[in-house]
């Protein structure tokens, strides 16, 4: 290890993170391999460890023979400090090269409020922020992730960005790039060639116009023989689909430490708020028995406690009753667990965690999303109140002391009454609880927490303006005060963050001066709390001459050309609009994986074709 | 023979910042992916069963760290050590491994004393003269940070052996480790007026006894 790394760790917190050598970790050698990739997350290692994708990719890279894979996270604030005192630049874990040396660097986009993180990292790795500014020996910026389907804001620092499922495409990326480093060819020559594949986008190949109001009037190719519209990628058997059969252990405790096994990837409930749930349509599942035998080789690669089922909503799993009990027989004596991402508010849920769940330590999660059937049929959440009371009746009655709420304050169409209806909802939760928890030592409690609506690109309210951030601080207030109750508590989000994050979901290429002026005011690690400061993301809005209002709080017209438009997830336009106008009726619709196809306009579908 | 098994393991410096928790926790996978017949605590929360001798502290590196196996049938020592060392991630290295008596005493009880070896990164200057006067009092109190706060305590007592080695690049020092009194090495870093980042800690031994031989968890067992 080099020296001054020697020195500095003790000095930082967590230094763990940054020492490498975890197990399962791939060391492949750096001189004997054409093609180096570095994976880049853009918070800090204990995060992106939990994530999926990332450790999927990973695989891939190092699968290919001419390719070493390895990865990046952005130091906490501490070691950034140390680092630049000591002249140390950002390195990859393995082999703890610089990230300039690599040939490529792949980020991922989770969130927009990890922009300043993504532009940080290229500062802390001295490589040229600006796609525009980066020379021929300068790596390769890609990015991927769900932020890709509207990541305009952030292209200016990329030279490319992936749209949908990495599995297939990422190959492609790399056959194109190992020949075109073997054939000595120039880095704009292998960008044509990228910019041909599916679901790769190649933004500099384009130009933003605007009219004279400023408003976005689309993109103008800047070559020919290129894509006016870039379709994503789409992995259509998840059972043939490549999954790692090992997974990296990290040495210290992270946000999520298990054995995880995607059960299925998209969701067709069609809750008009939810960006995944129209993103990574249709569904696909895993077998049963793919997944089993997925499950036995990660646990004697990795030695993990805990089997997670991940998916957007692993409840509609249609096998997941079988699959849960398979899995509880067979790894209940080993000490090995398992562990359900998210669960449907019913009582069926319930009794699923239940099973898996032999100890009631941590309190159990429902997410109605909004307090009254009228506002519940708006975003689509078909969840009735029977269902929810249900839910949390079977909760307390299995022994769970404390049942979480999640909510939405700031949907499109709500009123106070709705948030009476978040109040009565907490009120009869706990008396619910009473009845089973009278006698015992501990209390019933009910936690609501509540989260500002941010309006997503392609979703139903892609269009719709969001609550003003004094709007949404006077309802989090009159929560607060409705909800002062012994046995609730009422946690809520930070209005600003919200804020932010809405201006980047549906800004165009004009955000890109904001986000690096904001990481050279000292912007970064913006959806951490503590860190995140709204002051300065004030004053880089200025100094860039941006109207936040404009992109967060102003209602679009139906015809408005839109920064995403030409970033295709399959639903078409006239399907989200037609969603928008049945939830201004309060009108639902039905899961089309349990009824019929309603016609969102996907290419390819299994379901809609299974008749 | 007894069905359980002491082994001596090493941590190494890719894992020298990690809990003691962690640590545990990593032994935890490495036993579940050797399929080891280990026994497992009773309950709803079954944890495989092993015990550490006194913790490392964090930054340590080790080549004397003590574990007990506790399995649930008469296993060679020798194969458990090939196993593990099989599975463990690199920062750790089984380096023996011993059968037990059926009635070995608890490897947490048992430890008295350790050594370490300090490295030092930097030039420091006086340290003999330090070490002398150091050596010379007859108690020195650093703070204690507990739960319950801080409080005062004496370490000279527990002080054996402070050495600086000829060429005056490293410190070798023996002091008590365990429920009887239990030194930690960088303790002795400030009255010498050295910094944490200055140096190199590492752990050369665990003894359980001193006198009138040193004699190591594995010694006893063997006889
Ligand atoms: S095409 Fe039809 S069946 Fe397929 S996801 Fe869309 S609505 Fe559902």
């Amino acid at each position: 290890m080099d020296k001054k790394l020697l020195q500095i760790l003790p000095q930082v917190s967590s230094p763990a993170r940054y020492t490498n050598g975890e197990l399962n970790a791939i060391h492949k050698d750096w001189d004997t391999t054409t093609l180096k990739m570095c994976l880049a997350f853009p918070d800090i290692y204990d995060i992106g460890m939990a994530n999926l994708g990332f450790k999927i990719l990973y695989h891939i890279i190092n699968q290919q023979q001419a390719c070493l894979g390895e990865r990046a996270y952005l130091p906490w604030i501490d070691m950034q400090e140390q680092m630049i005192k000591a002249g140390l630049p950002l390195t990859a874990l393995e082999s703890g090269k610089p990230l300039s040396e690599f040939d490529i660097i792949g980020f991922t986009l989770q969130h927009e409020t990890s922009y300043t993180n993504v532009v940080k990292m290229l500062d802390l790795a001295d490589i040229p922020r600006f796609s525009a500014e980066r020379k021929e020996t300068d790596p390769l910026i890609i990015a991927g992730g769900p932020c890709s389907f509207n990541c305009e804001p952030i292209v200016d620092f990329l030279d490319c960005v992936v749209l949908g499922d990495g599995e297939e495409v990422l190959k492609q990326i790399l056959e194109l790039a190992v020949a075109a480093k073997e054939q000595n060819i120039a880095k704009e020559e292998l960008l044509r060639q990228l910019a041909k594949l599916e679901g790769v986008y190649v933004p500099r190949f384009y130009r933003a116009v605007y009219n004279d109001n400023g408003d976005y009037m689309g993109l103008e190719p800047l070559k020919q023989d290129l894509p006016l519209e870039i379709n994503k990628n789409l992995v259509e058997n998840l059972d043939q689909a490549f999954y790692p059969d090992t997974a990296i252990v990290p040495y210290t405790k992270v946000v999520f430490e298990r054995a995880v096994v995607e059960v299925m990837r998209g969701c067709t409930r069609g809750c008009r708020f939810c960006q995944a749930g129209m993103i990574y349509r249709p569904v696909r599942e895993r077998s049963v028995e793919v997944l089993k035998k997925q499950v036995a080789q990660l646990i004697k690669n990795t030695g993990y406690e805990e089997i997670s089922l991940s998916s957007l909503s692993t409840g509609d799993y249609s096998c997941i009753q079988q699959l849960i009990s398979e899995l509880v027989q067979e790894y209940e004596g080993q000490g090995v667990s398992v562990a359900l991402p998210s669960l449907r508010v019913d009582s069926f849920s319930v009794k699923l965690a239940e099973q898996i769940q032999k100890v009631r330590k941590s309190g159990i999660t429902f997410a109605p999303e909004a307090g009254t059937q009228r506002l519940r049929d708006v975003i689509n959440k078909n969840v009735t109140e029977a269902d929810l009371y249900d839910a949390v009746e079977s909760a307390f009655q299995a022994g769970w002391h404390q049942v979480k709420l999640y909510f939405m304050i700031g949907l499109p169409t709500e009123e106070f009454a709705d948030l009476d209806g978040i109040v009565s909802i907490a009120k009869n939760a706990l008396e619910i609880g009473w009845k089973y928890h009278q006698k015992g030592r501990r209390k019933p409690t009910v936690v609501v927490s509540v989260s500002s609506f941010v309006p997503k690109s392609h979703t139903p309210f892609q269009w719709e303006a969001m609550d003003s951030i004094e709007v949404l601080l006077e309802k989090q207030a009159y929560l607060r005060k409705h909800l002062s109750h012994p046995g609730i508590s009422f946690q809520y989000h930070n209005v600003h963050i919200s804020y932010l994050e809405a201006i980047l979901a549906r800004g165009d290429r004009r955000l890109a001066a904001t986000i690096a002026r904001a990481v050279d005011l000292g912007c970064q690690f913006d959806s951490w709390h503590e860190c995140f400061d709204f002051k300065l993301w004030e004053q880089a809005l200025q100094d860039t001459n941006i109207d936040g209002n404009y992109f967060a709080n102003r209602q679009r017209a139906k015809d408005e050309i839109l920064p995403w438009d030409h970033l295709k997830c399959g639903v078409s336009k006239g399907y989200l609009w037609r969603e928008r106008e049945k939830a201004f009726k309060e009108e639902t619709t039905p899961d089309c994986r349990f009824t019929n196809c309603t016609g969102c306009g996907l290419p390819k579908c299994n379901i809609r074709d299974r008749g | 023979m007894g069905k359980s098994i002491r082994v001596r393991f090493q941590v190494k410096e890719t894992c020298r910042f990690i809990s003691h928790l962690d640590k545990v926790r990593s032994f935890e996978r490495a036993i579940r992916r050797a399929q080891l017949p280990i026994a497992y605590s009773q309950g709803f929360n079954r944890r495989p069963r092993f015990a550490f001798a006194q913790a490392l502290p964090v930054g340590v590196t080790s080549d004397a760290e003590y574990a007990d196996f506790h399995l649930t049938e008469y296993l060679e020592a020798e194969r458990l050590k090939i196993a593990l060392n099989q599975v463990l991630p690199s920062g750790f290295y089984v380096l023996e491994a011993v059968n037990l008596p059926a009635r070995a005493e608890a490897l947490m009880t048992i430890i008295q004393a350790a050594a370490y070896r300090i490295k030092l990164l930097e030039q420091a200057s006086e340290l003999p003269d330090k070490i002398g006067n150091l050596l010379a009092q007859k108690s020195i109190y650093i703070d204690k940070h507990t739960k319950k706060g801080s409080k005062q305590v004496n370490i000279r007592p527990w002080i054996y052996q402070l050495e600086l080695n000829e060429d005056g690049t490293e410190l070798s020092l023996v002091c008590a480790c365990g429920s009887q009194g239990n030194l930690r090495p960088m303790d002795i870093l400030e009255p010498l007026g050295l910094k944490l980042e200055e140096v190199l800690i590492h752990r050369e031994a665990l003894w359980i006894e001193m006198d009138p031989v040193r004699r190591t968890p594995i010694d006893i067992v063997g006889g």
